[in-house]
Protein backbone atom coordinates (compact mmCIF):
# COMPACT_ATOMS: atom_id res chain seq x y z
CA UNK A 1 0.00 0.00 0.00
CA UNK A 2 1.68 3.47 -0.90
CA UNK A 3 1.48 6.25 1.98
CA UNK A 4 0.08 9.05 -0.41
CA UNK A 5 0.26 11.60 2.25
CA UNK A 6 1.51 12.44 5.86
CA UNK A 7 2.45 15.38 7.47
CA UNK A 8 5.88 14.03 9.18
CA UNK A 9 9.02 14.03 7.00
CA UNK A 10 9.82 10.55 7.87
CA UNK A 11 6.37 9.42 6.98
CA UNK A 12 6.85 10.68 3.59
CA UNK A 13 7.76 7.00 2.18
CA UNK A 14 6.79 6.01 -0.82
CA UNK A 15 5.94 2.20 -0.14
CA UNK A 16 5.56 1.42 2.89
CA UNK A 17 5.27 -2.13 3.77
CA UNK A 18 2.42 -3.68 4.76
CA UNK A 19 2.49 -6.60 7.01
CA UNK A 20 0.67 -9.04 4.69
CA UNK A 21 3.76 -8.69 2.18
CA UNK A 22 6.31 -9.49 4.61
CA UNK A 23 5.31 -13.05 5.20
CA UNK A 24 3.56 -14.97 2.46
CA UNK A 25 1.31 -16.96 5.24
CA UNK A 26 0.32 -14.12 6.75
CA UNK A 27 -0.75 -12.63 2.89
CA UNK A 28 -2.92 -15.87 2.25
CA UNK A 29 -4.53 -14.69 6.00
CA UNK A 30 -5.10 -11.45 5.69
CA UNK A 31 -8.33 -11.35 5.14
CA UNK A 32 -9.31 -13.37 7.84
CA UNK A 33 -7.48 -11.24 10.06
CA UNK A 34 -8.50 -7.84 9.30
CA UNK A 35 -12.25 -9.66 10.04
CA UNK A 36 -10.96 -10.98 13.47
CA UNK A 37 -9.13 -7.69 14.43
CA UNK A 38 -12.62 -6.04 14.13
CA UNK A 39 -14.25 -5.88 17.72
CA UNK A 40 -16.65 -8.91 18.90
CA UNK A 41 -19.57 -7.30 20.74
CA UNK A 42 -17.76 -7.92 24.40
CA UNK A 43 -14.59 -6.22 22.99
CA UNK A 44 -16.46 -3.00 22.01
CA UNK A 45 -15.87 -1.73 25.63
CA UNK A 46 -12.37 -2.55 25.96
CA UNK A 47 -11.13 -1.30 22.71
CA UNK A 48 -11.41 2.32 21.22
CA UNK A 49 -13.12 2.04 17.89
CA UNK A 50 -10.31 5.19 16.60
CA UNK A 51 -7.65 2.37 17.75
CA UNK A 52 -9.46 -0.58 16.16
CA UNK A 53 -9.55 1.87 12.81
CA UNK A 54 -6.07 2.95 12.91
CA UNK A 55 -4.44 -0.64 13.52
CA UNK A 56 -6.95 -1.74 10.31
CA UNK A 57 -5.34 0.75 8.58
CA UNK A 58 -1.83 -0.20 9.74
CA UNK A 59 -2.53 -3.73 8.83
CA UNK A 60 -3.41 -2.40 5.01
CA UNK A 61 0.27 -0.23 5.26
CA UNK A 62 -0.58 3.52 6.23
CA UNK A 63 2.32 4.81 8.16
CA UNK A 64 0.32 7.61 9.43
CA UNK A 65 -2.31 5.35 11.03
CA UNK A 66 1.04 3.34 12.77
CA UNK A 67 2.24 6.49 13.76
CA UNK A 68 -0.99 7.17 15.60
CA UNK A 69 -0.93 3.89 17.14
CA UNK A 70 2.52 4.16 18.36
CA UNK A 71 2.25 7.91 19.47
CA UNK A 72 -0.67 6.93 21.66
CA UNK A 73 1.02 4.22 23.43
CA UNK A 74 5.06 4.80 23.18
CA UNK A 75 4.76 6.76 27.14
CA UNK A 76 3.21 3.62 28.45
CA UNK A 77 6.02 1.50 26.70
CA UNK A 78 8.54 3.80 26.99
CA UNK A 79 7.61 3.62 31.28
CA UNK A 80 7.58 -0.30 31.32
CA UNK A 81 10.80 -0.27 29.51
CA UNK A 82 12.50 2.55 31.80
CA UNK A 83 12.44 -0.58 34.31
CA UNK A 84 14.63 -2.85 31.99
CA UNK A 85 16.80 -0.22 30.47
CA UNK A 86 18.58 3.01 32.19
CA UNK A 87 20.68 4.39 29.55
CA UNK A 88 18.15 6.85 27.14
CA UNK A 89 19.86 5.80 24.17
CA UNK A 90 19.29 1.40 24.60
CA UNK A 91 15.97 2.52 26.39
CA UNK A 92 15.20 4.07 22.96
CA UNK A 93 15.98 1.53 20.98
CA UNK A 94 14.13 -1.13 22.99
CA UNK A 95 11.31 0.78 22.84
CA UNK A 96 11.86 1.02 19.30
CA UNK A 97 12.06 -2.58 19.17
CA UNK A 98 8.33 -3.05 20.83
CA UNK A 99 6.69 -1.54 18.27
CA UNK A 100 8.80 -3.11 15.05
CA UNK A 101 7.95 -6.11 16.72
CA UNK A 102 4.34 -4.95 17.47
CA UNK A 103 3.74 -4.11 13.57
CA UNK A 104 5.28 -7.39 12.59
CA UNK A 105 3.03 -9.47 14.17
CA UNK A 106 -0.14 -6.62 14.27
CA UNK A 107 -2.16 -9.02 12.03
CA UNK A 108 -2.22 -11.15 15.14
CA UNK A 109 -3.36 -9.48 17.52
CA UNK A 110 -7.21 -10.46 17.79
CA UNK A 111 -9.02 -7.30 19.89
CA UNK A 112 -9.64 -9.53 22.26
CA UNK A 113 -7.76 -7.09 24.90
CA UNK A 114 -6.36 -3.77 24.69
CA UNK A 115 -3.62 -3.43 22.82
CA UNK A 116 -1.94 -1.82 26.09
CA UNK A 117 -1.95 -5.10 27.26
CA UNK A 118 -0.43 -6.80 24.11
CA UNK A 119 2.45 -4.03 23.67
CA UNK A 120 2.94 -5.11 27.32
CA UNK A 121 3.47 -8.46 26.81
CA UNK A 122 5.86 -7.54 23.82
CA UNK A 123 7.88 -4.60 26.09
CA UNK A 124 8.68 -7.35 28.64
CA UNK A 125 10.02 -9.81 26.07
CA UNK A 126 12.05 -7.47 24.36
CA UNK A 127 13.16 -6.09 27.69
CA UNK A 128 13.92 -9.65 28.91
CA UNK A 129 15.81 -10.32 25.96
CA UNK A 130 18.34 -7.05 26.28
CA UNK A 131 19.08 -8.64 29.98
CA UNK A 132 19.72 -11.87 28.76
CA UNK A 133 21.84 -10.16 25.90
CA UNK A 134 23.52 -8.39 28.58
CA UNK A 135 26.61 -9.08 30.50
CA UNK A 136 25.32 -9.77 34.32
CA UNK A 137 27.70 -7.39 36.82
CA UNK A 138 29.11 -9.25 39.73
CA UNK A 139 27.15 -8.48 43.54
CA UNK A 140 30.76 -6.70 44.04
CA UNK A 141 30.30 -4.23 40.89
CA UNK A 142 27.86 -1.92 43.36
CA UNK A 143 29.95 -0.07 45.76
CA UNK A 144 29.66 -0.27 49.65
CA UNK A 145 28.01 3.37 49.82
CA UNK A 146 25.75 2.88 47.35
CA UNK A 147 24.74 0.29 50.01
CA UNK A 148 25.33 2.70 52.55
CA UNK A 149 22.41 4.90 50.24
CA UNK A 150 20.15 2.06 50.46
CA UNK A 151 19.68 1.49 53.76
CA UNK A 152 16.97 3.35 56.11
CA UNK A 153 14.57 3.62 53.36
CA UNK A 154 17.02 5.23 50.94
CA UNK A 155 17.44 8.63 49.37
CA UNK A 156 14.66 11.13 48.93
CA UNK A 157 14.91 11.31 44.93
CA UNK A 158 13.05 8.72 42.83
CA UNK A 159 15.14 9.13 40.57
CA UNK A 160 18.20 7.86 42.57
CA UNK A 161 16.61 5.49 44.34
CA UNK A 162 15.08 3.65 40.70
CA UNK A 163 19.13 4.15 39.56
CA UNK A 164 20.23 2.44 43.12
CA UNK A 165 17.29 -0.58 42.84
CA UNK A 166 17.89 -1.52 39.36
CA UNK A 167 21.76 -1.66 40.21
CA UNK A 168 20.69 -4.01 42.88
CA UNK A 169 18.41 -6.10 40.37
CA UNK A 170 21.15 -6.36 37.91
CA UNK A 171 23.28 -8.54 40.05
CA UNK A 172 20.29 -11.07 40.09
CA UNK A 173 19.98 -13.78 37.42
CA UNK A 174 17.46 -12.08 34.20
CA UNK A 175 14.53 -14.39 35.35
CA UNK A 176 15.20 -13.47 39.43
CA UNK A 177 15.37 -9.74 38.59
CA UNK A 178 12.50 -9.94 35.45
CA UNK A 179 9.89 -11.76 38.22
CA UNK A 180 10.88 -9.03 41.17
CA UNK A 181 10.93 -5.95 38.71
CA UNK A 182 6.80 -7.19 37.59
CA UNK A 183 5.82 -8.36 41.06
CA UNK A 184 7.73 -5.53 43.18
CA UNK A 185 8.71 -2.50 40.97
CA UNK A 186 5.61 -2.69 38.52
CA UNK A 187 2.84 -3.85 41.13
CA UNK A 188 1.77 -6.81 38.92
CA UNK A 189 -0.13 -9.30 40.54
CA UNK A 190 0.69 -12.82 40.20
CA UNK A 191 -1.95 -13.69 37.24
CA UNK A 192 -0.81 -10.13 36.13
CA UNK A 193 2.99 -11.47 35.79
CA UNK A 194 2.49 -14.77 34.51
CA UNK A 195 0.54 -12.72 31.43
CA UNK A 196 3.61 -10.94 30.91
CA UNK A 197 6.09 -13.37 30.80
CA UNK A 198 3.67 -16.03 29.47
CA UNK A 199 4.88 -18.71 32.64
CA UNK A 200 2.32 -20.41 34.37
CA UNK A 201 0.89 -19.33 37.89
CA UNK A 202 2.74 -21.75 39.74
CA UNK A 203 5.88 -20.99 37.94
CA UNK A 204 5.51 -17.22 38.64
CA UNK A 205 4.86 -18.26 42.66
CA UNK A 206 8.14 -20.20 42.73
CA UNK A 207 10.05 -17.73 40.55
CA UNK A 208 8.94 -15.10 43.25
CA UNK A 209 10.21 -16.88 46.15
CA UNK A 210 13.27 -17.75 44.51
CA UNK A 211 14.27 -14.41 43.46
CA UNK A 212 13.41 -12.52 47.70
CA UNK A 213 15.54 -15.31 48.53
CA UNK A 214 18.41 -14.69 46.43
CA UNK A 215 17.76 -11.04 47.31
CA UNK A 216 17.84 -11.37 50.90
CA UNK A 217 21.17 -13.69 51.05
CA UNK A 218 22.92 -10.84 48.80
CA UNK A 219 21.61 -7.87 51.42
CA UNK A 220 22.83 -10.24 54.19
CA UNK A 221 26.02 -11.16 52.68
CA UNK A 222 26.98 -7.62 52.66
CA UNK A 223 26.11 -7.04 56.47
CA UNK A 224 22.71 -5.47 56.10
CA UNK A 225 19.43 -6.92 57.30
CA UNK A 226 16.74 -7.09 54.78
CA UNK A 227 12.84 -6.47 54.85
CA UNK A 228 11.11 -7.92 51.73
CA UNK B 1 23.00 -2.94 61.77
CA UNK B 2 21.40 -1.39 58.86
CA UNK B 3 18.06 -2.35 57.64
CA UNK B 4 17.34 -2.82 53.84
CA UNK B 5 13.50 -1.91 53.60
CA UNK B 6 12.56 -3.04 50.09
CA UNK B 7 8.94 -2.35 49.65
CA UNK B 8 10.09 1.20 50.66
CA UNK B 9 12.14 1.49 47.74
CA UNK B 10 10.52 -0.26 45.35
CA UNK B 11 7.52 1.97 46.09
CA UNK B 12 9.79 5.06 45.70
CA UNK B 13 11.48 4.10 42.26
CA UNK B 14 7.84 3.25 41.06
CA UNK B 15 7.32 7.26 41.00
CA UNK B 16 10.23 7.57 38.81
CA UNK B 17 9.47 8.17 35.32
CA UNK B 18 11.50 7.60 32.17
CA UNK B 19 12.91 10.66 29.59
CA UNK B 20 9.96 11.58 26.92
CA UNK B 21 10.49 10.41 23.47
CA UNK B 22 8.91 10.34 20.23
CA UNK B 23 10.06 6.93 18.29
CA UNK B 24 6.90 6.97 15.73
CA UNK B 25 9.71 8.21 13.04
CA UNK B 26 12.56 6.01 13.95
CA UNK B 27 10.47 3.10 13.90
CA UNK B 28 8.62 3.92 10.59
CA UNK B 29 12.06 4.59 8.88
CA UNK B 30 13.55 0.84 10.57
CA UNK B 31 10.20 -0.85 9.00
CA UNK B 32 10.68 1.00 5.46
CA UNK B 33 15.09 0.23 5.54
CA UNK B 34 13.85 -3.56 6.57
CA UNK B 35 11.50 -4.35 3.70
CA UNK B 36 13.74 -5.68 1.02
CA UNK B 37 15.15 -8.20 3.39
CA UNK B 38 11.97 -9.45 5.01
CA UNK B 39 9.93 -9.58 1.84
CA UNK B 40 12.40 -11.63 0.28
CA UNK B 41 12.58 -14.19 3.08
CA UNK B 42 8.94 -15.90 2.89
CA UNK B 43 10.14 -16.84 -0.95
CA UNK B 44 13.43 -18.18 -0.05
CA UNK B 45 12.79 -21.41 0.25
CA UNK B 46 11.31 -21.15 -3.58
CA UNK B 47 14.23 -19.40 -5.07
CA UNK B 48 16.57 -22.35 -3.51
CA UNK B 49 14.24 -24.93 -5.30
CA UNK B 50 14.02 -22.63 -8.29
CA UNK B 51 17.78 -22.60 -8.36
CA UNK B 52 18.19 -26.92 -7.55
CA UNK B 53 15.88 -27.81 -9.97
CA UNK B 54 17.58 -25.21 -12.91
CA UNK B 55 21.05 -26.80 -11.95
CA UNK B 56 19.60 -30.15 -11.99
CA UNK B 57 17.89 -29.81 -15.53
CA UNK B 58 21.11 -28.48 -16.79
CA UNK B 59 23.23 -31.11 -15.83
CA UNK B 60 20.13 -33.85 -17.15
CA UNK B 61 20.56 -32.04 -20.56
CA UNK B 62 24.25 -32.27 -21.33
CA UNK B 63 24.06 -35.96 -19.70
CA UNK B 64 21.19 -36.28 -22.83
CA UNK B 65 23.41 -35.00 -25.02
CA UNK B 66 26.28 -37.18 -24.34
CA UNK B 67 24.62 -39.78 -24.68
CA UNK B 68 22.82 -38.82 -27.49
CA UNK B 69 26.68 -38.19 -29.11
CA UNK B 70 27.70 -41.86 -27.58
CA UNK B 71 25.05 -43.93 -28.68
CA UNK B 72 23.47 -42.38 -31.45
CA UNK B 73 26.36 -41.86 -33.83
CA UNK B 74 26.94 -46.11 -34.74
CA UNK B 75 23.64 -46.26 -35.31
CA UNK B 76 23.75 -42.91 -37.72
CA UNK B 77 26.45 -44.82 -39.35
CA UNK B 78 24.71 -48.33 -39.54
CA UNK B 79 21.67 -45.99 -41.24
CA UNK B 80 23.91 -44.30 -44.08
CA UNK B 81 25.66 -47.40 -44.93
CA UNK B 82 22.43 -48.97 -45.42
CA UNK B 83 21.24 -46.02 -47.12
CA UNK B 84 24.28 -45.98 -49.28
CA UNK B 85 24.37 -49.69 -50.28
CA UNK B 86 20.53 -49.36 -51.22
Amino acid sequence: MIAMSSSHPALQISAWPAPGRLDAVCLLRLAGRLAAARPRASAVEQVDRQELDDINRSLQGDSDAYARVIRRHQDHVSKLLWRFSRDPQAHEELVQDVFVEAYLSLATWRAEAPLAHWLARIATRVGFRHWKQAKRPAAQALPLEAWDRLADDGPDDPTEVADLVHRLLAVLPPRDRLVLTLRYLEGCSVDETADRTGWSRAVVKVQTWRARHKLQTLIEDRGLESEL
Amino acid sequence: MKRIRMHTLFAAARQDRPPRLDVAADVLARLTEARPAVSLHPYRPLVWLLTGSSALAACIAVAAVLSYRTSGDPVNLISDMISWAI
